[in-house]
């Protein structure tokens, strides 16, 4: 085993929306900067439409749940990126800033507070939301594909409206393919915004390159984090030294990492650490497909460039249109009228039709009853039963799609298996230690100089597409550390 | 012992089928002809084949069989203990194994195994391979004729040039030796 180096101010494990901006931002600030990232650092010229090469190299094997271990039916299947960028690399780009009514049940469910100390609320993000929107050129896409139009005018006709929703997209965009890399760099991420920038000012980024555990140590001050232990690409296991150390592995794989840091034998036992991997929601989310009788061509498209608002107060927000930008992604999740995967000759007409359909993406503000568990192996367990309250939303956003796709011209109409990107609140921040794992400033209760950047320290379930709200928590950590940078960084 | 029974005692331990140059690879030559004959039911060709082709034209089976040797040790386990599933339950069922039901009686047990509490699992994973093998465009490295890309309409810019390297599969590699 080596250290590679003692000097680093601070190590970031993660590249996604939380820690690829928080790595950008501390270089941008002078701070010395490690990062380590599971997938390995494919730019864009490696991007082209072939689906299956681009799925092996960018995303990580999909997750399931193991729900019908508890006696429940339906499972929900976990997308994420992995690969430099995390899922901003693979993702369709929609940068939603949630209703302000998002926000206000998180004081009431952790206690989480502004840098003053007041109950936390959209005020407290608001700047934070402007600046990163700006580093990512979000503006609004107006330029609606043929499939989206036909979906805006069903749901038109059913009394809703589809408008155009926001994006990380210059108006460079050429269509090609947001879930494989953008291949024309006009979908931002934060492999572009951030990650590379940081490479260029110097920090040092090992990719292909898997976290272990945190390094702790039992000091006057209380346990303290001192680093990372991982297996570098090599294969060699090796450590970083660091003042600050930020987990940013998204909110499937942070808490797993830490369940596997022996956490107690330092910290003892504590509400705060039985907090970790539990309270996870994630937008159970299914797709509707409609076939029409015109060619539409959805795969050309920017994906989702359009929602529907009218139902957020019912915990139901409507993208369109996609078909999953290609025939493998489309073909994998097709099911039956009994939510069973889809084989045989129905499923072959219906990818024969490829070229006529369009879909509606239904995400649904779930309930935070998810948690994560290590096996004998150490490797998670994911539970999201699909309990009669979040069934009830499913069930209503299900038959307003179906309508708004038959008001449309649809001659047919086909689902997909339950699933989800958006996995958030595996270990919530917040100042009650029985109901969250890091404090307001994103730092553990129980141990010191260990923070976390990512979707896992949401305190209740958001709307739909969390990825600017993970990168707004991420910019406002990065001024929390550089706030006390010098307590942090002239400690031992 | 003959060379069919040491490919399957080699499959079973993990090995692979290391010294072939051909496949089946990774699976027993009895697992290999069930799920070419699952992945036939799972993407059926059309009656005419040129226009329509399904799994057993391009050879999905192939690429399910190439594709496994570089998973986890577990997605390994879990194809062979499915194609086990398949054999030992079409036995006691019909007294003969998978591929020599007729396409109707093995339409028949597959929406049974969907289903099926044990068997679910299992189809839901043969079932996934198989279709990643189909629409991901794959054909065999001698396959001359129509594939998924062209059957669905998948085409336009930087996908009608899309330079596909299939070398991440053994069946290529041995090819190109």
């Amino acid at each position: 085993m080596s250290a590679v180096d003692d000097q680093f101010d601070v190590c970031v494990v993660g590249t996604g929306a939380g820690g690829g901006l928080i790595a950008g931002q501390l270089t941008r600030r002078g701070l010395r900067v490690a990062i380590i990232e599971r997938g390995h650092f494919w730019t864009t010229k490696d991007f082209s439409r072939f689906e299956v090469d681009m799925y092996r190299k960018l995303w990580a094997p999909w997750e399931t749940t193991s729900n019908r271990e508890l006696g429940y039916e339906d499972e929900i299947h976990f997308a994420q990126g992995r690969c430099v960028g995390g899922s901003t690399t693979i993702f369709t780009a929609v940068a939603h800033r949630p209703p302000a009514s998002n926000f206000e049940d998180w004081h009431k469910e952790t206690g989480v507070v502004d840098a003053d100390g007041r109950p936390f609320s959209y005020a407290t993000l608001e700047t934070h939301y402007e600046l990163v929107e700006r580093h990512n050129s979000v503006r609004s896409y107006n330029e609606l594909d043929p499939g989206t139009l036909r979906v805006q005018m069903g749901f038109e006709k059913i009394g809703l409206n589809l408008v155009p929703s926001n994006a990380y997209i210059t108006s460079a965009c050429e269509k090609s393919g947001c879930l494989f890399g953008c291949p024309t760099e006009a979908k931002r991420g934060t492999m572009l915004s951030y990650v590379i920038p940081a490479v260029l000012l110097g920090a040092e980024l090992f990719y292909d390159a898997r976290a272990i555990r945190v390094l702790l140590q039992k000091t006057s001050q209380g346990v303290v984090c001192e680093g990372v232990e991982f297996v570098a690409s090599d294969g060699e296991m090796r450590q970083i030294r660091a003042k600050i150390t930020v987990l940013a592995l998204g909110s499937l794989n942070t808490p797993q990492l830490l369940m596997n840091s022996n956490l107690q034998a330092y910290a003892g036992d504590s509400p705060s650490l039985g907090q970790i991997g539990r309270n996870m929601a994630v937008n159970t989310a299914k797709m509707v497909f409609g076939k029409f009788d015109e060619i539409l061509d959805n795969y050309l498209v920017k994906p989702l460039p359009a929602h529907c608002l009218d139902l957020v107060p019912e915990g139901i927000l409507f993208e369109a249109s996609s078909i999953m930008e290609g025939p493998l992604g489309f073909a994998l999740p097709l099911v039956d009228e009994a939510d069973r995967p889809l084989w045989g000759h129905r499923h072959k007409e219906i990818m024969k039709n490829y070229r006529y359909y369009a879909g509606i993406f239904l995400n649904t503000r779930d309930h935070n009853n998810g948690w994560i568990e290590l096996d004998e192996h150490g490797s998670g367990k994911f539970f999201k039963p699909i309990i009669p309250e979040d069934r009830k939303i499913l069930e209503r956003a299900r038959s307003v799609a179906r309508e708004a796709l038959e008001a449309a011209g649809a001659n047919d109409i086909v689902e997909t298996i339950y699933l989800s990107a958006h996995m958030q609140g595996t270990c919530r921040m917040g100042e009650d230690r029985s109901k969250s794992v890091v404090n307001s400033n994103g730092e553990m209760h129980d141990i010191k100089r260990l923070f976390i950047g990512d979707a896992s320290v949401i305190p209740k379930v958001i709307d739909a597409n969390p990825s600017l709200t993970i990168m707004v928590l991420a910019s406002r950590l990065v001024d929390y550390i550089c706030k006390d940078r010098e307590a942090y960084l002239a400690a031992k | 012992m003959t060379n069919s029974n040491l490919a399957q005692s080699a499959s079973r331990v993990g090995l692979g089928n290391d010294h072939r140059k051909e496949p089946p690879f990774f699976f027993s030559p009895r697992d290999y002809e069930n799920l070419r004959a699952f992945a036939a039911r799972i993407i059926p060709s059309g009656s005419n084949i040129e226009e329509d082709p399904g799994a057993s034209e391009v050879g999905t089976v192939n690429y399910v069989d190439s594709w496994v040797l570089d998973e986890s040790d577990s997605t390994k386990a879990d194809l062979r203990q499915a194609l086990e599933f398949v054999d030992r339950n079409c036995r006691e069922r019909f007294g003969l194994t998978f591929k020599d039901l007729h396409a109707e009686k093995q339409d028949d047990f597959l929406s049974w195994m969907a289903v099926d509490r044990e068997g679910s699992d299992f189809f839901d994973k043969l079932r996934a391979a198989c279709i990643e093998g189909f629409y991901s465009d794959y054909c065999d490295p001698d396959y001359v004729g129509r594939t998924a890309w062209s059957l669905v309409g998948f085409q336009g810019k930087r996908i009608s040039d899309v330079k596909k390297d299939w070398s991440f599969l053994r069946i290529y590699r041995e090819k190109d030796c």
